[in-house]
Parts: C-alpha cells; structure tokens; sequence
C-alpha cells in the first residue's frame, strides 16, 4: 500500500526525535565532537564580541548564539539522561550525570570568576560606556549558559565508551 | 579506588541469557549491564548482590579485587591436577 501524505508525515516526525522522547525511549548516543564545535564556537564569538569594533560585535554575537543553540539541543541527544525524564535512569546514569555535572559547575564557575574580571577589568582600561559594559556582561552570560549546556554532554561522552545494540 | 572484576559474563553465557533479560531482572538498562562486564563501572552493593541472587550463588563467586582466573587456565589446571 502505497504511503499517503499524512503517513510521510508520521515519518518524518519521527526522524526529528521528539515523538521518542515524548514516549521516553530516545536514541541517545555519544557526542564527543559536537560540545566541542559549540565551544569552539562560543568562545571565538564572545572573544570577537567583547574585544572588536561595533560590526564585528554582531558578528560575535551571532557565532556565540550558534553555539548557544548547539548546547540547547546536546541535553536531548546526548548519552546524559536529564532529571524527571520518562527514561529508566538507573544507578550507572546517575552516577554519569552526577560526575558530568560536578565537572559543569566547575566549569562555570571558573569561567564565571574569570569572566567577571576581564570585563571589570576591560571596563576600567578602556573606559566602556555603560552599554557596553551591559552588552559585554549579557555575551558573559550566554556564554556561562552554553558551557552549562555543553561540559556534560562533553564530559559524559569522554569518559565512557558506548556499547551497542548489538554487543549481547 | 580498587577495580572489582566480575564474571557477569561468564554466568549469563552459562545460563544462556541475553543482556537485556539480566539488565531486566536486576532493573538497570542493558547498557549498564554491559558496562559492568567489561570492567567501566563497578556496581552498588545492591546491584551486586541481586545479580548473585539472579544467578543464586554467593556475591563473591561473582565480584572480587582480583582478576579472576580465565576459563582456559581453570581448565588445564583442573587436568593438571586429575
């Protein structure tokens, strides 16, 4: 019987993901180099957004903002099973995800001290308007949200290796 | 912290089961169970002591901190000694 249209549909639903993960059995796989273009990204854009000229800042702004958006969809696919999730989440993913987790807020926290000096201290030197000032802290915070949603995905990918299907 | 080595795989090929059908026992995914044998994770105490209960033998038949002896070296020393 042939397909009808609304069938093509169905498929093609299917083949984004949501449908899985609404039932709770998405395909999560290791994403080893995926959090690492984000983040290559991200700092290139809040790099070029906080040091160049009002053009670039855009620009900056805009390759930051991929890689933001990279990060929000790593949490879905990624090897990492999130809180109240329909997934059966036994001790081997908790104790992954608490690992991954622990290293995130590491992270963050290291970058967010960072963070907060070189514009305090970029702020000083070269006398940034206010504007400025709350242009560079809203890229700071963007950024802080993409290494939250990157470095668990990134860290749980890395220190396991994945087993297949297959491997009965 | 000391590895612990496992004979998971030695007992579920005894009992010809499958990964999913241990992991479904014992209430973990498949994966975890696979993870197990090949030494990335060592298991809670309760995890442990189900998978004996699963294949009714004390815990320590199945885990321990040293490797446990291959089958091949069982057998040729088990027809040294006969």
């Amino acid at each position: 019987m042939p397909k009808t249209f609304l069938d093509r549909l169905d498929a093609l639903s299917e083949k984004t993901g949501v449908p899985a993960l609404a039932r709770g059995t998405p395909r999560r796989r290791h994403l080893r180099w995926t959090p690492v273009v984000a983040l290559v990204l991200a700092s290139a854009g809040l790099a070029v957004g906080l040091a160049a000229g009002p053009v670039w800042r855009n620009i900056g702004y805009a390759v930051l903002m991929v890689g933001f958006s990279i990060a929000t969809m790593l949490p879905l696919l990624g090897p990492l099973k999130p809180w109240g999730t329909a997934e059966r989440v036994d001790e081997f993913d908790r104790a992954t995800r608490d690992r991954a987790f622990f290293v995130a807020f590491a992270s963050v926290s290291v970058a967010a001290v960072i963070g907060i000096w070189l514009v305090m201290g970029f702020a000083l030197l070269v006398n940034w308007s206010r504007e400025t000032l709350l242009w560079a802290l809203a890229l700071l915070s963007l950024y802080l949200m993409t290494l939250y949603g990157t470095v668990p995905t990134l860290h749980a990918s890395w220190a396991t290796r994945p087993i297949g299907d297959d491997e009965d | 912290m000391p590895a612990i080595h496992n004979r998971i795989a030695l007992f579920r090929a005894e009992r010809g089961m499958s990964r999913r059908e241990l992991a479904e026992a014992v209430g973990v995914n498949p994966q975890t169970i696979g993870y197990l044998e090949r030494g990335d994770y060592s298991p809670s105490l309760e995890l442990g002591m189900k998978i004996a209960r699963i294949f009714d033998v004390p815990v320590e038949l199945i885990f321990s901190f040293e490797p446990f002896e291959s089958v091949a070296q069982a057998l040729r020393r088990a027809g040294g000694e006969a």
